[in-house]
């Protein structure tokens, strides 16, 4: 009830009363877990309406056809394991696999992705992104960017890290990912994003990306890195480490020698 | 609001501090919305869309208040985009429910809440339908406080009203409502 001092008619306070009486309201179980797990997970989407029944059915028949062919075409590349090292188990969306039966095998945008301590992948979209789920770490794999629109994806690392590179196809898309301390936004570079016991941490060899947390939003620069610690621990900005220098850059000689000049995507 | 949950990692997006954030206020951003609305359908669209703006406003997220006023302007917000949207519904509605049987049906498919007795379960639905023919905003002021407990300066802050503005939308509100709960008697 208000903590507002009202002179109220009796009238007035039969009506307050009963207003007071309103019952809590439930929400269909499902329907609340269901927007519970895409809002901690940032796919959170725009509600579609289900009213005005005989319209919207006339109108979605009429954007189906359109949105099919654009869908079709829209429609971003898959993510599939290109390579594997170490031993152990990877398990996705809940299903453990043997490291060694997982190349070549599709995994689905927003799949959650766990690696064992020795277990490390490769998963590449076409010519999108690549990303190294190194071990010991548990990521929500974003979607690919669409080719028109959808060009803004995110993910969630909740611990180890993930390296990437961003590929030809990526240009003019954007890649968010959310760490317990920060979230990471990626427009075209090699990266590494991690969150260990220092903290959350995004990582540059080649172009850039913003960081944004509690502190504020900040750019990080090439051959830099931020780290953000938990708690009251103010964040810093410092060279990237040699170690981890050396990994990306096998990484991008790997995938994009070209890129070894200095060009940016 | 739980003391457990930590506003600057909600506003970092930290997946555990969202959870408990979410927690802490889906059953009243819902229990809300579907008081304005008086439809479970309408309210889970709208109550998405809510934290789908939560989720992207985050960041303007103040740590050092309690979030409810913020969460609930923000409900608040999308409901009135909802009515925007379908004025003529709006307009119907603030008529008469017996002019809109789709809309009568609507306000009464509530699926039954944990009524202790038969009476307060008619009681409810009544006041329910009451609420859905009392014109906006008075609705929503008379909802944020007598079943939501937010003081008149909060709800004008809200509403970027004034407090005097919204203290004579509470009493019309009230007395709109007294009138129709004798009327929808049985």
């Amino acid at each position: 009830m208000s903590r507002d001092d009202e002179q109220l008619t009796a009238d007035e306070r039969r009506v307050r009363e009963s207003l007071g009486r309103l019952p809590p309201v439930g929400a269909d179980p499902a329907f609340r877990e269901r927007l519970r797990r895409r809002f901690v997970s940032g796919g959170i989407g725009p509600a579609r309406s289900p009213r005005r029944w005989i319209a919207a059915a006339l109108a979605a028949s009429l954007a189906a056809a359109i949105g099919a062919s654009l869908a079709v075409g829209n429609r971003g590349a898959t993510w599939k394991v290109t390579a594997t090292s170490g031993a152990g188990v990877v398990t996705i969306d809940g299903r453990p696999f043997d490291l060694a039966r997982v190349p070549d095998v599709t995994v689905a945008a927003g799949a959650r992705v766990t690696t064992d301590a020795q277990a490390e992948l490769l998963i590449q979209s076409a010519d999108t992104m690549t990303l190294v789920v190194t071990p010991a770490t548990t990521v929500r794999l974003p979607a690919t960017p669409g080719r028109w629109f959808g060009r803004r994806v995110g993910a969630t690392l909740e611990r180890g890290e993930l390296r990437g590179l961003t590929g030809r196809r990526f240009a003019g898309a954007t890649l968010d990912i959310v760490v317990p301390d920060a979230r990471v936004e990626i427009s075209g570079t090699t990266f590494a994003v991690f969150r260990n016991e220092e903290g959350s941490c995004a990582c540059v060899l080649d172009g850039t990306v913003a960081m944004h947390d509690r502190t504020g939003s900040f750019r990080v620069a090439p051959g830099r890195r931020r780290v953000v610690p938990p708690g009251g621990v103010p964040p810093r900005d410092e060279p990237i480490r040699s170690m981890e220098a050396m990994k990306l850059e096998m990484l991008r000689d790997q995938i994009d020698p070209g890129r070894a000049s200095g060009a940016s995507r | 609001m739980p003391s457990d949950v930590d506003l600057e990692r909600v506003r970092a997006r930290d997946p555990s501090a969202l959870e408990g954030f979410f927690d802490a206020f889906f059953d009243r951003t819902y229990g809300l919305i579907f008081r304005l609305t008086g439809s479970h359908a309408t309210a889970e669209d709208l109550t998405q869309d809510t934290f789908l703006k939560i989720h992207g406003a985050l960041d303007t997220l103040d740590p050092a208040r309690d979030p409810w006023p913020w969460v609930a302007t923000i409900a608040t917000n999308v409901c009135r985009d909802h009515w925007d949207a379908a004025s003529s519904r709006l307009h119907a509605r603030s008529r008469s429910l017996d002019d809109d049987p789709i809309l009568a049906a609507e306000l009464l498919d509530g699926r039954p809440g944990p009524a202790d007795t038969a009476r307060t379960n008619e009681e409810a639905t009544l006041v329910q339908e009451a609420l859905g023919k009392v014109p906006e905003p008075a609705r929503l002021v008379v909802l944020l406080h007598d079943w939501q407990g937010l003081r008149h300066d909060e709800i004008a802050q809200m509403t970027g009203q004034s407090h005097a503005a919204v203290r004579q939308q509470y009493h019309r509100a009230l007395a709109t409502l007294g009138k129709l709960l004798e009327v929808l008697k049985p």
